[in-house]
């Protein structure tokens, strides 16, 4: 069994690397624009999990305080994404990233 | 650690204060008149005064040396106060252009007004910083308001569209930026660049490395390199006309001026990989940019790719400055930069004159014969083109000169013989326009209409007259440049 004590820096940025990929590939390969925007929160969250593995592991505010700035980006992120989403929906009648074929070439 | 706020840092940060609370001016007004636009040109002037007004509180701040303040937070510098004046024109240019722009509804002016100067807020913010953690808030500061312009138009569909796609690929680099920043964190303890270089002796390489790798990838997705160019040819061509503009003039300068002020952190990657890797970064960028932009019939699609090339370009001084050269490059990106925020800005300038509606393109064909109609316009449009083409009596001519010896004094001979090829190329397609206003007839008898806005028109000659005048007389803002660097 794994104890906690077990759980190094190490095991935390691997999480953090796995769920920054998993949202890298998810904005990359998914085609409706809502997950598209849970993709980048996912990133965005992966990373705030680094910064507190790193203040921890130093023993440091200083990851931590950075973390809620973060949040609250992501947050003026979300809301100015989903607004844009929004506006979107209005002119194509959907969230599919397929209906964006006006600009090309 | 103190924690103390000082009144010279709040007497530093004023400027930033000021543009703040007046870019709230025309919104607070609106809401208060029962949310009923007022006239045009009182918001307009409101912001203007705003922007002035900023300019004006920098201006007037005497720096002879660098100063720190919040922490070691924010940093500022006669080089600083150039690049921050240079930064606040564009802007006051750009605002000129908006008004009255067709593509611009006018029911939603003040709200165009406030994201514009938020969105100068922002680049002031990255300006200022020494903080990774203040780049990272100064940049999103800045994106977010400009994702919203870009698709704050009518009844178009393509600026929606143009917004979406900037928005999901500028996230997107800003989580690589952050990611990049949480190692740098991680490997070195601290976010402050000064500090960086000092604690960069007793750190793991690797994770510092990782760290400095993902935020470059982020700074590139913004400036467009190759690979992460993709967006810049659709945003640029669906967003209105004067947003356009403020984009490849303002962002490209602010973030490029933020890498050169990073590069000693740069330096601290092993460079033998990392040159290669970034040699290529310049080499792809400047032949892709410019050979894609061959084939394009719309001229503000050409101009974005042409915009990806001369990141290229400016990518080779950047890579001058990590290996080296200092104050020389640091003096031709800046020029470069300079001139180049005239040019665009004034091509810009010019295809709003001919905006008679939103969503008008102009394009190879409809330039058919312009010469004939509007001589003086054409001549213009032809001076913004040789100068972006390099060629002689403009501006474009010797920043190239500067950028690319301050890459032979570092002897990336390579580098600068890949450029000047792609310049040549490029001459190809800045000339078609020229042709197509002077040498072709029009298949219409249809009479160019031209929007009588005196704003527009002024900006057109005033850069006109810019960029000649740093074409011939370049010294002496070589030498106000070169001061600003201590």
């Amino acid at each position: 069994m794994l104890e906690l004590s077990n759980i190094t820096l190490g095991h935390f940025i691997l999480l953090s690397c796995v769920l920054f990929t998993i949202g890298m590939v998810g904005v990359l390969v998914r085609r409706n624009v809502i997950v598209i925007l849970m993709s980048i929160e996912l990133m965005l969250n992966a990373v705030n999990l680094a910064f507190v593995a790193f203040s921890r592991h130093h023993n440091l505010a200083d990851g931590q305080v950075i973390v809620f700035f973060v949040m609250a980006i992501a947050a003026a992120e979300a809301a100015i994404g989903l607004a844009i989403a929004i506006s979107v929906f209005r002119k194509f009648n959907g969230v599919e990233i397929r209906l964006f074929e006006n600009l090309k070439g | 650690m103190e924690l103390g706020i000082y009144l010279q840092d709040i007497s530093l940060t004023i400027p930033l204060m000021v543009l703040f609370v007046l870019s709230l001016l025309p919104v607070t007004v609106k809401i208060f008149s029962g949310n009923v636009e007022q006239k045009p040109l009182f918001t307009f002037l409101q912001a203007a005064f705003a922007v002035i007004l900023t300019g004006v509180l920098i201006v007037l701040r005497n720096t002879t040396e660098v100063v720190y303040a919040f922490n070691n937070t924010i940093v500022f510098s006669p080089y600083i106060k150039l690049t921050t004046i240079i930064l606040v024109l564009s802007t006051l240019f750009t605002l000129f252009l908006g008004y009255r722009s067709p593509s611009i509804p006018k029911n939603q002016y003040s709200e165009h007004v406030f994201l514009l100067l938020s969105a100068l807020l922002g680049m002031l913010v990255l300006n200022y910083s020494n903080d990774l953690l203040i780049t990272f808030i100064g940049i999103e500061l800045l994106s977010l308001p400009l994702y919203v312009l870009v698709g704050l138009s009518g009844n178009s569909v393509v600026p929606k569209e143009a917004s979406f796609k900037y928005f999901v690929l500028g996230s997107f680099a800003s989580a690589f930026l952050l990611f990049g920043i949480a190692f740098i964190f991680g490997a070195t303890q601290t976010t402050e660049i000064t500090k960086i270089l000092s604690a960069s002796d007793q750190v793991d390489k690797n994770l510092l490395t990782i760290g400095i790798m993902a935020f470059l990838v982020g700074m590139f997705f913004k400036v467009a390199l190759v690979p992460f160019h993709s967006w810049l040819p659709d945003v640029y061509q669906g967003s209105p006309t004067p947003m356009t503009a403020f984009m490849a003039t303002t962002v490209k300068l602010v973030i490029f001026v933020f890498l050169l002020g990073f590069v000693d952190v740069i330096r601290l990657m092993d460079m033998n990989v990392a040159l290669y890797t970034l040699q290529w970064v310049a080499i792809l960028t400047m032949f892709l940019g410019n050979m894609v932009a061959l084939k394009q019939s719309s001229l503000k699609r050409m101009l974005a790719y042409s915009s990806i090339s001369h990141s290229g370009y400016l990518f080779v001084g950047l890579i001058s400055a990590v290996l080296g050269t200092g104050e020389f490059s640091y003096q031709g990106i800046l020029f470069y930069l300079l001139t180049y925020m005239f040019t665009i800005m004034g091509l810009f300038a010019l295809m709003c004159v001919y905006e008679k509606k939103e969503g008008e393109d102009l394009n190879l064909d409809t330039l058919k014969g312009l010469a004939k109609d509007h001589p003086w316009l054409a001549l213009a449009m032809s001076i913004f083109l040789l100068s972006l083409a390099g060629i002689p009596p403009t501006g474009g001519f010797f920043a190239k000169v500067f950028l690319f010896s301050s890459a032979i004094q570092v002897e990336q001979y390579w580098l600068v013989i890949w450029g000047m090829m792609s310049s040549a190329i490029a001459v190809y397609y800045y000339l078609k326009p020229v042709v197509y206003m002077y040498m072709k007839d029009k298949e219409s008898s249809e009479i160019f209409v031209k929007n009588e806005s005196v704003s527009t028109l002024s900006i057109v000659y005033l850069s006109v007259i810019m960029v000649l005048v740093l074409g011939v007389f370049s010294q002496p803002f070589l030498t106000r440049i070169l001061k600003t660097l201590i």
